[in-house]
């Protein structure tokens, strides 16, 4: 079920936390303020709420329980620890923002090349984070100007941020 | 059927070829109709292809394009190759070339006959296979036009450069190509006094700089040292026909965002803007009809409508002065060779020489990949901006192939679908992408590291290898065919595709694999390209991968003047290597154009020798595949035709319009 977007979601906070911490990208970026004008962060919550509630639950009650006494970074570890169903939602909720797709949480014990897996949105795709990673752009959508590939790219900080709250 | 309006000359096939030359006659005044058998240039042009691309699976060439290569939800999971004999104006897809999927006419379109599988592709849609070609605008060497005579093999074209020199450059101001002259002056390539290019050069990316800084340091092959050239590309470096900037989408094949790179849909839009060109599309030739005089008389067609809401029209006909087949190297035989005219041409029409579909080359790609020692950003720029051409000449040619080298800026993308691949690994602790050796499943800031540490140091090259025209390489079709799963939704035999390999181009590989080695340890990079082995290799095996080969040579020997050559396997002292190949979507040769009519389908002029109002064109007109990527050389004869068609037609009025 989609969120309205007039209601705030209450798990929406947590998730991008909980995502920030498995990524490595600063929560700021994935929750961009004042207005998340892709709403990406909210479509990938909505996603993995469809997919996998229960793993959902178990996963955001997990940060949430640890988030005054542990770093995003050790809670991240908590999670890729606990059982193999929220390991594995782990592993989809990373592929879901590197990649902009939905992996199955079971496709992803011992993936082969080409797994498969759906695409969220053309939106999505234009906000995948694997191209930033690679301090680059996605293929396709770039919106430097020409000539830009003569000249080194950014620090990887400007892409994903300083990871100082992770 | 009914005959219907009467033009100066009807043109198969709304590709690069039938669009320049509609172009050239419809400035003319002469009345043009382009038949295209597959869908028109959608009204918002690239949008919705791109939509399809960024959502899509699989990013493979024809995937943006209609008609859909996969079946039904393009996001479904798995997807599922849409069945050849549904589709009206079907073509073949690099996602049917698998093992088990290239020779099973359900999947593929191409009913392949072996040995191999052939690996290049094309589209039938308004702008034809431009819509997803590189840009890459090379002119062919004045060595590739006579091979025979130079080094013995092969074949020589019944033309030279020189013939070909001023049509080059028109062809460079219709496509909008961005080099310098002082740049492509290699190899015995030469410019007209004062000729420039329509835009300077598209600059090299990081990627190669970085292998132009170490290619000096690679020993010399046959005395030939290599160097990093800048390619020629049909891509806006400024502002040029009403069209963007280049903004590095990195995204050239299959699809450009912001239409910076060329395509023949800007062709047909001039060509419509004459006044004097009509465009009929999901309408398929089906039959070229030849008169009492020996002229062809009529292009007989079905139209269609593309989602099947009514049912596909009886044959029609349609009459010109001059006809123009211009589909494809693979189509364009197959209408030839259905066109028997109730017998009285049993083999075809333009066939009194027997060579129509026969001698099917490409260039055949070997794949190379590595990791730099420093970071190079790949996933930056054009796909590819730069190459090796020093290979493309040299008296090596009497023994194997030569060869371009293609440095490319798009990572690991084509040989390991990265970054899915590699991101996937590190996520889930596994090894596909030959880079996580231990198996680490990664998180968080440690994850995005690693990635990054991988990712901006990937990069390849990809060698286009020479295939000489073999008589074991050709299209054919079984006209008398009722099996379902060889025809297409109009009830046509699909084309049949008879493809080897010849030791001449196995030899290539073997070059090719030495040099690319040598390129990366010259670079301190850490070569990943994944070999073949015997194992792949299973030639009984009706399932087997069709892309993989073996060849078993000894290498050369000064000492008694023995060159690099092909040997029995079991040979003592011999070395057996396993590839495996890709197209390089460079379809040709199979109407060649020859000096008589006995060895060749065509004139130098692309003129049929049988029928004289009849023009072949494309690149099935090739004698030989040539060294470069071959656009250029198509829309340069083209224009050629397109001459030799307007001192055809009467002068004076057009033909007459309506019924």
């Amino acid at each position: 079920m989609t969120t309205p977007a007039t209601q705030v979601d209450d798990d929406l906070t947590a998730f991008v936390d909980a995502s920030a911490a498995l990524t490595g990208i600063d929560a700021e970026l994935l929750r961009p303020q004042p207005v998340d004008a892709h709403g990406t962060a909210q479509t990938y919550l909505d996603t993995v709420r469809a997919n996998d509630p229960a793993g959902l639950k178990v996963l955001l009650q997990l940060y949430r329980d640890n988030s005054a006494k542990l770093k995003p970074n050790e809670i991240a570890k908590l999670i890729m620890a606990h059982d193999s169903a929220v390991k594995l939602l782990g592993r989809s909720i990373i592929a879901l923002w590197y990649l902009a797709s939905w992996y199955q949480p079971a496709a992803l014990v011992e993936p082969q090349m080409f797994a498969p897996f759906v695409t969220i949105s053309v939106d999505a795709y234009t906000q995948s984070w694997i191209w930033r990673i690679a301090q680059s752009h996605p293929m396709g959508y770039s919106e430097w100007e020409f000539g830009y590939w003569t000249k080194g790219p950014r620090p990887l900080t400007d892409f994903i941020g300083e990871g100082k709250g992770l | 059927m009914s005959a219907t309006t009467s033009y100066d000359v009807v043109i198969v096939g709304g590709g690069i070829s039938g669009a320049m030359i509609a172009k050239r006659l419809g400035l003319q005044g002469k009345k043009v109709l382009i038949i295209e058998a597959g869908d028109d240039v959608p009204s918002n042009n690239n949008a919705d292809f791109l939509g399809t691309f960024y959502l899509s699976q699989s990013k493979g060439v024809e995937v943006p394009y209609t008609p859909p290569v996969f079946d039904g939800d393009p996001t479904a999971v798995p997807q599922t190759l849409t069945d050849p004999k549904t589709m009206f104006a079907g073509r073949p897809t690099v996602f049917s070339l698998g093992p088990g999927a290239w020779n099973d006419p359900k999947q593929s379109y191409l009913l392949q006959q072996g040995p191999f599988a052939f690996g290049s592709t094309y589209e039938r849609i308004a702008g034809g296979t431009t819509r997803h070609w590189l840009g890459s605008s090379f002119r062919f060497l004045p060595n590739d036009f006579r091979t025979n005579s130079e080094y013995g093999v092969a074949i020589d074209w019944p033309i030279g450069y020189d013939d070909l020199e001023r049509w080059y450059g028109e062809a460079e101001h219709e496509i909008g190509v961005s080099a310098n002259v002082q740049d492509q002056g290699y190899l015995g390539i030469r410019f007209g006094d004062g000729y420039t290019y329509p835009m300077p050069q598209i600059p090299n990316t990081l990627v190669d700089h970085a292998v132009d800084e170490s290619v000096g340091n690679v020993p010399p092959f046959d005395d030939i040292a290599l160097a990093v050239t800048n390619t020629p590309a049909g891509r806006n470096s400024i502002p040029y026909q009403d069209r963007r900037v280049c903004a590095g989408n990195t995204n050239c094949i299959p699809i450009c965002p912001i239409q910076a790179k060329y395509d023949a849909s800007v062709t047909l839009a001039d060509a419509a803007q004459t006044g004097n060109v009509d465009r009929w599309c999901n309408t398929v030739a089906t039959h070229v009809t030849v008169g009492a005089d020996g002229n062809v008389s009529e292009i007989r067609y079905r139209t269609y409508s593309p989602d099947g809401s009514s049912p596909p029209s009886e044959e029609q006909s349609v009459s010109a002065h001059v006809y123009v087949i211009a589909a494809h190297a693979i189509e364009t035989p197959k209408l030839l060779l259905l066109s028997t005219n109730g017998g009285r041409f049993p083999n075809g029409v333009a066939n009194s020489s027997g060579k129509v579909g026969k001698y099917l080359m490409d260039h055949v790609m070997y794949l190379a990949w590595a990791q730099s020692a420093q970071p190079v950003y790949p996933y930056r720029g054009p796909l590819s901006t730069a190459g090796i051409e020093s290979l493309r000449d040299g008296p090596f040619r009497r023994d194997h192939a030569a060869m371009r080298i293609e440095i490319g800026n798009d990572g690991w993308n084509w040989p390991i679908s990265d970054p899915t691949t590699t991101a996937l690994d590190f996520i889930c602790g596994v090894n596909n992408s030959n880079t996580n050796d231990g198996k680490e499943a990664l998180f968080g800031r440690e994850l995005a590291v690693k990635l990054n540490g991988l990712l901006t140091k990937q990069f390849r090259l990809g060698y286009l290898i020479e295939q000489t025209p073999e008589d074991d390489c050709f299209v054919s079709v079984d006209a008398t065919t009722q099996d379902p799963n060889k025809l297409d939704a109009l009830g046509a035999p699909r084309p049949a595709i008879t493809y080897n390999l010849s030791d001449y181009t196995k030899l290539g590989f073997v070059v090719a694999r030495r040099t690319a080695t040598a390129i990366f340890d010259a670079m301190g990079a850490t070569e990943k390209t994944q070999f073949k082995t015997k194992d792949d290799y299973q030639p009984a095996n009706p399932n087997r991968d069709g892309s993989v080969f073996e060849v078993t040579y000894l290498d050369a020997d000064p000492q008694t003047n023995t060159p690099l050559h092909v040997v029995p396997a079991g040979t003592p002292g011999a070395t057996t290597e396993y590839f495996n190949f890709f197209g390089a979507g460079h379809v040709v040769g199979t109407y060649r154009m020859g000096p008589d009519k006995s060895s060749s389908v065509v004139d130098k002029d692309s003129r049929s020798w049988d029928h004289p109002n009849l023009f072949l064109v494309g690149s099935g007109v090739f004698p030989t595949v040539a060294t470069g990527n071959p656009t250029l050389t198509i829309a340069a004869l083209a224009l050629r035709a397109a001459d030799a068609i307007l001192h055809d037609l009467p002068v004076g009025s057009p033909a007459h319009a309506g019924p």
